[in-house]
């Protein structure tokens, strides 16, 4: 590598770190087994939206940037996001969402190598595919809805929500 | 089994588990470029395939490097690891996109895997002229001045040493469009001596970009792809094509019409196996609007036409992640089941062409993390290929 590339690449670094530091520490959280429980118990008698994705997930990435200006422009919208990936893949999903500007939203990385037993756990019925969303009411019932969603059927879910 | 602790790492990322036998893969002299000493204690079993006279190969994934090691009593024992790749880096090696190795008559062994950065991942060709004993610097299967993602390789390699390696690859598009239209499908294919420079071609376009594809090799010595297609209208069915060293054969065909229609990764690839009386078998997953769940058919003209489907599994246990496999006459199916607490390796059986089958059985189980299942051959027997937590890489005749 040339000498002046090299220096650029450093600088960068260097300016890359110093924004990290500045900034709050997220880390992700470890998703268990009971980790949804104490997810929806926190949010008793609250609406919330819970969005499964991937890092290999190419379909949800496009969606991320709705989710991003939809948490901007409502504030009460509650989202909790979980990375059915794998507990070494907990840096590289919270820079992507760092990067799509997700990053203060709660997040959750599959924290267990037994992906099958947690995807049961959320849902006995769900086959695994992404991104895969979850409208809780404020009785916690739920409708799970597989694929992109469209801007609109999200905005009317946090209209409705929010009433 | 030598006692291993079993950590994360490798092993979680590809839902694998820990290499049997640990102790026996110990650092081969001959292998270069990579200090290689015991193995890491997190190192996982990606692919087994049987070569010529038997031997079992396989493909292990540990800390960031590939190491090939193999056994002539059918799995019992293995000899020392070959280190493939010359320097540590990030390996891909996930359920629907892992590393996968071939090995021709005349002892040629091939290892097409997926490096570097989830942002941009280059997909690699090694090669070991010397039946394994060591390996080639691995090559970038991507044109020199091509810069695009690269992955989910799929390698073949007919007997006589003709290579063909499928990926996906987005060259040439946005982001945007390869996540909601699909990549295209690309392949190389050289015989030996042209090894080192395969020119990139694109077979297709609109291949879903998180399912594994399958091919196998037709009775003519050419490659058949199944392969999971976006669709007009978002719709995620499957489509097969043929390819020979000119290029594609006619045109891409649609094979299933489930009717799956979706903006979403299924992460959930087909399966094909191709018999030596000409006839297709393959296994796929969907949640079409016509059929859900996992299903089996044949076609007796050249993937044309297919058999009525034939429902896999017991659906409130979630069948999927099926492999196939066709012997002479015998057909044997294998997939993956969960009960809630137990994982559940199914298989069954033909011996008349996919006609009649036998009840499905579980040929293997496990209560902790475990892999999809696959089936190799040694052209005499089926062996149900698989990695378990729990009970490390087994071979499993499916008899």
């Amino acid at each position: 590598m040339p000498v002046s590339k090299r220096l650029i690449v450093l600088a960068f670094t260097l300016i890359g770190s110093i924004g990290i530091s500045a900034a709050v520490e997220l880390v992700p959280k470890s998703f268990r087994s009971g980790s949804l429980a104490a997810i929806a118990a926190a949010r008793e008698g609250k609406p919330f939206m819970l969005h499964l994705w991937s890092i290999n997930c190419s379909s949800c990435r496009g969606e991320m940037d709705v989710l991003a200006k939809l948490v901007r422009e409502h504030p009460k919208f509650d989202l909790v996001l979980i990375a059915a990936d794998a507990p070494g893949d907990a840096a590289e999903a919270q820079a992507l969402l760092a990067e799509k500007g997700l990053g203060e939203v709660e997040c959750w990385v599959f924290g267990e190598a037994d992906a099958q037993r947690l995807r049961y756990e959320i849902d006995s019925g769900w086959h695994g595919e992404l991104p895969r969303s979850y409208f809780y009411d404020p009785a916690q019932n739920r409708i799970a809805l597989s694929g992109v969603l469209k801007e609109t059927q999200l905005e009317a879910w946090i209209a409705a929500a929010g009433r | 089994m030598a006692v291993c602790s079993q950590r994360l790492g490798v092993m979680a990322v590809l839902s694998l588990a820990l290499v049997s036998g640990c102790a026996s893969l110990d650092s081969s002299p001959r292998s270069r470029s990579l200090a290689v000493g015991k193995l890491p204690e997190d190192a996982a079993v990606a692919a087994a395939v049987f070569g010529p006279n038997g031997r079992l190969w396989r493909l292990i994934v540990a800390d960031q490097a590939l190491y090939v090691d193999t056994s002539d009593d059918g799995g019992t024992s293995y000899g020392a690891a070959v280190a493939v790749t010359p320097h540590p880096e990030p390996i891909l090696a996930r359920a629907e996109d892992r590393p996968s190795i071939a090995v021709d008559a005349q002892g040629g062994v091939y290892v097409v895997y997926t490096a570097g950065a989830h942002a941009a991942p280059v997909t690699y060709l090694a090669y070991s002229a010397d039946g394994g004993r060591q390996f080639d610097a691995p090559l970038p299967l991507r044109d020199p001045a091509d810069h695009s993602r690269h992955y989910q390789a799929s390698m073949i390699v007919a007997p006589a040493g003709q290579l063909y390696v499928f990926w996906n690859d987005e060259r040439g598009k946005e982001p945007a469009a390869a996540e909601s239209h699909g990549a295209a499908l690309y392949y190389a294919t050289g015989d030996r001596p042209a090894m080192a420079s395969l020119s990139n071609r694109k077979l297709a376009e609109g291949l879903c970009n998180c399912c594994r594809l399958d091919v196998d090799l037709d009775v003519d010595g050419l490659p058949v792809v199944l392969a999971r297609f976006v669709y007009p209208g978002q719709v995620r069915d499957h489509g097969m094509l043929k390819a020979s060293p000119p290029g594609l054969l006619g045109t891409p065909w649609r094979v299933t019409e489930d009717d799956w229609q979706i903006e979403a990764c299924p992460m959930h690839g087909p399966a094909l196996s191709i018999a030596r009386d000409g006839r297709y078998h393959i296994a796929w997953f969907t949640q079409g609007r016509r059929r859900q769940g996992l299903f089996y058919a044949h076609s007796d003209d050249r993937g044309l036409h297919f058999s009525a489907p034939m429902a896999l599994g017991r659906s409130q246990a979630l069948p999927g992640h099926a492999d196939i496999l066709a012997l002479g006459h015998r057909v044997v199916l294998v997939w993956q089941e969960f009960d809630g607490k137990q994982t559940h390796i199914r298989a069954m059986q033909s011996e008349d062409r996919g006609e009649t089958w036998s009840a499905p059985v579980t040929a293997a189980k496990t209560g902790a993390a475990s892999d999809n299942p696959f089936l190799i051959s040694d052209m005499r027997r089926v062996f149900l290929s698989w990695n378990s937590v729990e009970h490390g890489h087994r071979l499993i005749p499916i008899d």
